[in-house]
């Protein structure tokens, strides 16, 4: 479904110039549940962007679907991939109600149907009729999120690109959210590609991950793998170590490394 | 039994909006000795309300009420703006979440560090000081930090001089809200193990406010669960399993676990009569 | 689809203070409905607006409320004080001071809606589009902004109208020129600030096209800032035309324009202190009232509160 190579892309001239991401490359099958996991920085967000489209400032190859993308996209693409975004509280346009919201992409692409689409896509999401003229700031987070869920929905994409989905949500909320990711890929049969600094996140959810820093693509595993610690990157184990919880015998030992990588 | 640095009976927070009565935090009581103490809920449960009110810095629409506020042999329950001003930073000390939004940004951070040293030390005095209290947070090249910008300082630095900063006039508790949130997973974890030193070498109590339930049960001794205003569940860290309020048990089953091949994650289901 | 709404006050209150809306309609007319009950909830708003809806009332039964014709002149009772035949006096032509402010208020309004409605279009559309395209279209509508920017508006007014010729449409031309700018610098800082928010993005990953996405989705951001800016504004478009009337080149005689009244007024104003002090009363009052709507407006509509 996705096949990235090489993909590069630069922030700023000369030499202030950033590189976010550095010749990165992996593919994804259609179907599967793909995590691109890495910390503040990394690339992670980067690469989801430009996959959907956002970023046109890149240099490599991307292909969706088989079919090979130049940075500016045509308006069929956006109804093969969408993006969820991390942020509930600012990925709604908050003069817009629910209703609103989705209908923006129905007439965008002169689609037919709009009420049965929007009801149809408000009940996957979980979200009753009672929703429907809400504005966003009579949401909760989690209701917000279903909906910029169903957003991402109502053009029946084949890809589902989400960025960082539950960071910005309570415990309990995240649980409902990622159930409902779940219920939504076993319904749909969608491709997942998530992005995260969560690796129980992405280890719930996903079946490989790739384990990003600096721009680069560190490992490629199957979460099975990861779960039996069969990574091979001293980074990956560190992200391993440090979503298991506080351990003080590990930690100690790294404190120096601290302030050797300039954190 | 530790001896309690800090002691709370019945603290209420209450906020007056327009339209009605917001009870942020109620009845609630419990103890910090010298001990890592953490306060774990989800937004709206009152935690941080409850570390605010300690130190009396709940915005002014908020009444705070306690039957018993004690910090040492100081009773904060009554304590006057006067008398908190020689409280807050000397006696107890407070660590926020975001470095970027508590650090002066206009100041080098070297001097805000030397803003907490007791007046009457001479240039030379106070910045040999603040190197040595860098030192302290493992900070290998104190000279060169000093002249820093929090904007130059990436996030685990700039926590590193909150930590820095606040240890300075040598408080006997701290009081961290979501000290380590905003932190990269690696660079938090050598953040803790800082402060967790620091704490344990100079005999500190810690109240540790956050919403992840994993990093509290194992940085911290002790844990207190609020929900709703209310604390639902007191235990040591380590016998979190072992939880048994509902609530507690639910949060625990709904977070996903590396290793745990679960379809499904339990969702939790609240119960109303938990915020009675 | 939509709850047929029932005559009586039972009826409509319950449908807009409804838990749950049932159509865009409704969630449109609730926001509404809740908007004004905020406002109502500010005294000093309350009093801006019944000022401006006194000035409309004044200039819709002119004719009813004033005791005298405008401009009907009777020269046996020039410059005579406030009284009770005449509570503002007469002027130097005898004509009734209290009746041609009444008059006057007409033109007040006649030039601050022209202009607003001329104004804040431009300056809306021009600060959007050179705020989200960004670029070198920003910079030539920056620069252009700027020249109009550069001048005190006064003299920019008055050096239209020379060049337009005197007259209230010349005027309203002139001083729509000079307000719309900083309107524009207004539209473009919010549009800057609104086109990086993720919501943008999110209308941009589904395919639309830019001038959808400006006109439908940054416009309704920078819209409160703009509409309140503009009421703030208004002061200061009234006391420019009055200032151009002042100085004979807005409303021309015999208008009874307050500015013009006050040009008047000035050559009386040792003997016949009235003939200033009415009109400069009337433009006083007036200001004041959109400054007081403007301010409670902006408690309402300023999107830093929700």
């Amino acid at each position: 479904m996705i096949e990235v190579e090489n993909l590069v892309v630069r922030f700023g001239k000369g030499k202030a110039a950033i590189t976010a991401v550095d010749s990165v490359s992996f593919q994804v099958k259609g179907g599967e549940a793909f995590g691109l996991v890495g910390e503040s920085g990394c690339g992670k967000t980067t690469i989801l962007r430009c996959l959907a489209g956002l970023n046109q400032e890149w240099e490599g190859v991307i292909r969706i679907d088989g079919k090979q993308l130049s940075p500016k996209r045509e308006r069929a693409f956006y109804k093969l991939a969408q993006i969820v975004f991390q942020d509930p509280y600012g990925s709604l346009h908050p003069r817009f109600t629910v209703n609103g919201t989705l209908m923006e992409p129905i007439k965008i692409h002169g689609l037919d149907r709009a009420d049965e689409r929007i009801d149809r896509v408000l009940k996957q999401v979980g979200l009753g009729p009672a929703f429907r003229f809400r504005y966003p700031h009579q949401l909760s987070g989690g209701q917000r999120q279903r909906v910029a869920i169903a957003r991402a929905l109502i053009l029946e994409p084949k890809l589902l690109l989400l960025d960082e989905p539950t960071s910005a949500l309570d415990v309990s909320v995240q649980a409902e959210i990622l159930n409902l990711l779940t219920d939504i890929r076993d319904s749909t049969g969608l491709t997942f590609l998530l992005v995260s600094h969560d690796l129980s996140v992405v280890s719930h959810m996903c079946d490989r991950l790739a384990v990003m820093n600096h721009g680069q693509i560190y490992e490629e595993l199957t979460v099975d793998d990861l779960v039996a610690r069969r990574y091979r990157e001293a980074y990956t184990r560190q992200l391993f170590e440090a979503s298991l919880g506080y351990d003080k015998r590990l930690t100690t030992a790294q404190v120096k490394a601290l302030d050797e990588a300039g954190a | 039994m530790i001896k309690p640095l800090l002691e709370v009976e019945d603290l209420s927070v209450t906020f007056r909006t327009p339209h009605r009565m917001v009870r942020a935090v109620r009845e609630i009581s419990f103890t910090v000795g010298k001990e890592k103490v953490g306060i774990v809920g989800e937004s709206g449960s009152g935690k941080s309300a409850t570390g605010r009110a300690i130190l009396k810095l709940t915005p002014g629409n908020g009444i705070v009420t306690a039957k018993r506020m004690q910090f040492e042999e100081l009773d904060l329950a009554n304590a006057t703006e006067q008398d908190m001003l020689k409280v807050r930073g000397s006696r107890i000390g407070m660590i926020l979440q975001d470095p970027k939004f508590s650090l002066d940004p206009v100041m080098r951070v070297g001097d805000q560090i030397a803003e907490a040293l007791p007046p009457g030390l001479d240039r030379k005095e106070a910045r040999e000081r603040v190197l040595e209290v860098l030192e302290a947070v493992q900070i290998r090249n104190p000279q060169r930090v000093y002249d820093l910008y929090p904007h130059e300082c990436s996030g685990g630095m700039g926590q590193r001089v909150m930590i820095a900063m606040m240890l300075v006039p040598e408080p006997k508790l701290l009081i961290a809200d979501e000290p380590t949130s905003a932190l990269d997973v690696t660079v938090r974890m050598q953040v803790l193990a800082i402060l967790d030193d620091l704490v344990s070498r100079r005999g500190l109590g810690l109240m540790f406010i956050s919403h992840d339930l994993n990093l509290v049960a194992t940085f911290c001794d002790r844990v207190l669960i609020m929900y709703a205003g209310r604390i639902v569940e007191e235990c040591k860290a380590t016998e979190l399993r072992n939880a048994t309020h509902p609530y507690t048990q639910g949060l625990l089953a709904s977070l996903p676990r590396i290793g745990e091949r679960r379809k499904k994650l339990a969702t939790l289901v609240r119960d109303p009569a938990w915020a009675m | 689809m939509t709850t047929a709404i029932e005559s009586g006050k039972g009826g409509l209150r319950a449908y807009l203070t409804a838990e749950v809306s049932h159509s865009p309609t409704q969630a449109s007319l609730q926001r509404l409905y809740f908007g004004c009950v905020r406002f109502a909830q500010n005294p000093l708003a309350m009093i801006g607006l019944g000022i401006l809806l006194l000035l409309l009332l004044l200039a819709i039964f002119a004719p009813v409320i004033a005791p005298f014709p405008m401009n009907e002149q009777n020269l046996g009772r020039r410059l005579l004080p406030p009284s009770g035949a005449h509570w503002f006096g007469t002027d130097e032509l005898g004509r009734d001071i209290f009746s041609r402010v009444v008059y006057g208020s007409r033109i007040t309004l006649q030039i601050t809606c022209l202009v607003a409605v001329i104004a804040a279009p431009i300056g809306l559309i021009f600060g959007t589009v050179s705020g989200y395209f960004g670029g070198w279209t920003d910079t030539i509508m920056m620069r252009i902004t700027d020249i109009f920017l550069s001048f005190p508006g006064l003299i920019l007014a008055l050096a239209f109208v020379a060049a337009l010729g005197p007259g209230i449409r010349n005027a309203v031309i002139a001083i729509a020129l000079t307000v719309w700018p900083p309107i524009a610098r207004l539209a473009r800082a919010e549009t800057l600030t609104v086109r990086s928010s993720d919501y943008i993005a999110a209308i941009r990953a589904q395919g639309a096209p830019a001038w959808r996405i400006v006109l439908k989705h940054v416009v309704p951001m920078c819209l409160s800032s703009v509409i309140i800016r503009i009421t703030l504004n208004m002061a200061g478009i009234i006391l420019t035309a009055a200032a151009l009337g002042f100085l004979g080149l807005g409303a021309q005689p015999p208008m009874p324009e307050w500015g013009a009244m006050l040009s008047t007024g000035r050559q009386y104003l040792l003997g016949s202190w009235f003939l200033a002090a009415a009109p400069g009363l009337a433009i006083l009052v007036v200001s004041l009232g959109f400054n007081l709507f403007g301010d409670g407006l902006r408690d309402v509509l300023d999107p830093r509160d929700e």
